[in-house]
């Protein structure tokens, strides 16, 4: 088994589990961003301006809505899109919205999550790991 | 049986980012921060990303720069 292990990051005696992505968009553009790794969610979002810097066209990307905190809806754009976790490049479901007015990015478990063998969320170290075996890969 | 390998994950743009995120929340919180080759680029509102992102890829153009919203403090208070 492999594990790839992410230190929380400390915000103000605050450790929050966000962790670098990359991401792929078009033309070989790559842009590195911090994500949140939220269970809870089931899909990944991510601020529009991120899709911006990928030069990712959204046009005819699907359109959904995604239910939020306060229980209203926001709009995103979803495509299919490389996304690097550590050395793992996989291909996954990325949802952009313009509405995600929140200071994170957030890392959800459809295509994401799915893909290794197991996350764990360690309290005491202050670390989230990502597990896979090797032959898997 | 091979021993089960772990891997501390590194990268200067999110050391970076790291070491100063506390100081990006108090100072920058609601902006965009852009770090590349292990340095600090600069903060930008949304409609000026594009201007820090050329410059970041023009001084590292080997590098993957690192993008990232900056939360606010009162974001961090009450994370669902």
């Amino acid at each position: 088994m492999h594990s790839l292990i992410f230190p929380y990051k400390l915000v103000d005696r605050r450790y929050i589990p966000i962790i670098p992505i990359i991401l792929y968009g078009s033309l070989e553009t790559k842009v590195r961003t911090e994500a949140y790794v939220d269970s809870g969610a089931t899909f990944s979002i991510f601020n529009i301006d991120i899709a911006k810097s990928l030069m990712l066209n959204l046009k005819n990307a699907r359109e959904q809505f995604f239910v939020v905190g306060d229980g209203s809806f926001i709009p995103a754009r979803v495509i299919k899109i490389p996304v690097q976790v550590g050395n793992e490049k996989i291909i996954s479901d990325i949802a952009f919205s313009e509405k995600l007015n929140i200071g994170f990015n957030l890392l959800g478990r459809k295509g994401i999550f799915e893909y290794f063998d197991e996350i764990a969320f360690c309290e005491k170290r202050k670390e989230v790991i990502f597990r896979w075996k090797r032959n898997k890969r | 049986m091979t021993r089960p390998k772990r891997q501390v994950y590194h990268d200067p743009n999110d050391a970076y980012f790291n070491e100063h995120l506390t100081e990006f929340v108090k100072e920058h919180g609601g902006e965009w921060v852009i770090i590349a080759g292990g340095q600090l680029i600069g903060f930008a509102r949304k409609e000026n990303i594009s201007i820090l992102m050329k410059k970041a890829r023009k001084m590292f153009p080997d590098d993957i720069p690192l993008l990232s919203p900056i939360p606010r403090e009162e974001e961090l208070e009450c994370i669902l």
